[in-house]
């Protein structure tokens, strides 16, 4: 069975084809970063346009250049949320009409479900239950995960997710969006002696994060100091430092606590090297593995959803023809 | 030979989805409270099955290409290019005031007009269409202005058409001879079969919205 998967949550036009005999056969990404960074940020109008003006061309190159027929697609998954509902729904539409053309099934899917399984994509893979932190721009959560489709929450940032906590960063210290990369450039520069941050709500149990007080810490750390190039970099270091301590710290707690001995780490942020060089520390301290997509799928792309959205045909999930997308969404539904 | 085409025309909450097929019009309505993405698939199946024909034997899809709302255009348009580049058929892409300045002349005989929809923020989109071998024509650049500016530019003769009317009473109150009109299956199929006629025809992946409003965000100042 061949899927194509549409990922147009935010600012990156994302398409693939996920074979459940071969595994991903084809992926093309459009990135609008550039487009968004003389804003400073992405700009909602503009990322639904360039959806609109990218998705088709796209679609048609990335079966074009892998000798792929229209035929050849047996369903299509597509993001339907959370994220940005005018890009949202721009992947919805074209994907809803695309499987409605070619009357095959669609199904929906949940952008941080295609977070969470993106490792699965790799040659070196996790199997169930493992314990998996998704920190993003949008997300910072540790989840318990048992099979496709059963997660329990262990923790989440009470305030701004680890990846704003870089954007904001970045941006006191003139750094430019996205932040997270800039951050982790400039750090390699920076001071190990010269600053320490806090490191949020490690002094007390439980697995819940807050990152607002870093950004804090931050801003107080450049009105007090000359912002020379040295000094930036000393800040970057310690602010980097003081986030990945914390994740660590919260990750340790969380595989303890699930007596799990594989970590994943997926979602914009694992695209990280300092995260990823000390979660792995961990994982041989407990004799346990750690897992992670390839640096191309830490971000936003159609290849996870496309497998996401295999998963969730296999439970025996459709969409309907009415195209629907849901702006906020929690992966895990509460009910209290 | 007569041909069968899919009409998408969602530039404001009067969505118009239509069907043609042997010259015989279908339409089906559509709930203005309830999001247009929600309904579009299901109106178009259900207009399907009222031709009893299925959808690889559409020639072509219609869709308004705008101005309107920017949301409304992008679902029809989506729709629109994901279904002509899955039944591989071309696009005819129709400005949503001209459907507008035809509907003044079917209907009023009217043979020259100024066409002003809703642009929101205080703002419509409007241009003149006067009539040229039975089809209303677009005489000046579509522009995004507020109702006054636009009213400054009129003379006394102008007839004003659109739902722009009926949201900016200043319009309304204005003297001119006016209508407030939503769009019309006759008029999308009559400009429809002419185009298509004409070979002005696009590709799924050419065809783009026209929004007219550009400037929809500011740049950083950088420091």
């Amino acid at each position: 069975m061949k899927v194509l998967g549409i990922e147009t949550s935010c600012d990156e036009t994302g398409v693939a084809v996920y074979d459940s005999e071969k595994g991903l056969i084809a992926h093309k990404l459009h990135s609008q970063i550039d487009m968004h960074a003389e804003y400073g940020g992405v700009v909602p109008e503009l990322a639904s346009r360039d959806h609109v003006r990218k998705i088709i061309p796209l679609i048609h190159a990335l079966l074009e250049e892998n000798n792929l027929k229209q035929s050849d697609i047996d369903a299509v998954a597509y993001t339907k949320g959370p994220g940005l509902v005018g890009a949202l729904l721009v992947g919805a539409t074209v994907g809803r009409s695309l499987a409605y053309a070619w009357q095959i099934p669609a199904v929906g899917v949940h952008h941080m479900e295609g977070h969470l399984l993106a490792p699965m994509l790799e040659a070196k893979k996790p199997s169930f239950p493992f314990v998996a932190l998704l920190v993003s721009g949008g997300h910072t959560q540790l989840i318990h995960v048992q099979a496709i489709g059963d997660y329990q929450l262990l923790g989440e940032s009470l305030d701004d997710a680890a990846g704003e906590a870089f954007d904001k960063t970045a941006r006191l210290l003139g750094l430019g969006y996205p932040g997270g990369p800039k951050i982790a450039h400039l750090a390699m520069q920076g001071n190990p002696s010269r600053f320490r941050f806090p490191r949020p709500m490690t002094d007390r149990p439980g697995l819940d994060f807050s990152f607002s007080g870093l950004k804090t810490f931050a801003l107080n750390t450049i009105q007090s100091h000359d912002l020379d190039e040295q000094t930036k970099a000393d800040i970057a270091w310690a602010f980097q430092d003081a986030v990945v301590d914390t994740l660590y710290i919260k990750c340790k707690r969380a595989l303890q606590k699930t007596r799990c001995q594989q970590l994943v780490i997926a979602g914009g942020v694992s695209a990280n090297t300092a995260l990823r060089e000390k979660l792995a520390q961990l994982a041989t301290s407990i004799n346990g593995h750690i897992f992670y997509p390839r640096l191309a799928f830490c971000t936003d792309n159609g290849a996870m959803i496309a497998y996401a959205g295999y998963q969730r045909l296999l439970k025996g999930e459709q969409e309907s023809l009415a195209i629907k997308v849901k702006a906020r969404w929690p992966l895990i539904e509460t009910f209290d | 030979m007569s041909n069968n085409y899919l009409m998408l025309e969602t530039s404001t909450s009067n969505a118009l989805i239509a069907l043609s097929v042997n010259d015989v019009l279908y339409q089906t309505g559509i709930h203005s409270t309830k999001p247009q993405a929600e309904q579009l698939l299901i109106c178009i199946d259900d207009l399907i099955h009222q031709a009893n024909i299925s959808l690889n034997e559409l020639d072509y899809i219609a869709v308004s290409k705008g101005p309107g709302s920017f949301t409304g255009l992008r679902v029809a348009i989506s729709a629109a290019q994901a279904l002509a580049y899955a039944l591989n058929i071309p696009i005819v892409a129709i400005c949503s005031l001209q459907i507008l300045a035809q509907q003044a002349y079917r209907r009023h005989n009217h043979h020259a007009v100024t066409v002003a929809i809703d642009a929101r923020m205080q703002e419509v989109y409007w241009a003149r269409f006067t009539l040229k071998q039975q089809v209303m024509v677009l005489q000046s650049k579509i522009e995004v202005a507020s109702p006054t500016s636009m009213l400054k530019q009129l003379t006394q003769d102008d007839i004003l058409v659109g739902n722009a009317l009926s949201i900016y009473p200043e319009l309304a109150k204005a003297g001119f001879e006016s209508m407030c009109m939503t769009p019309k299956a006759e008029d999308f199929t009559y400009l429809a079969c002419l185009l298509y006629a004409q070979g002005q025809v696009v590709s799924p992946a050419a065809l783009l919205p026209e929004y007219i409003r550009n400037n929809v965000a500011k740049k950083s100042l950088k420091t």
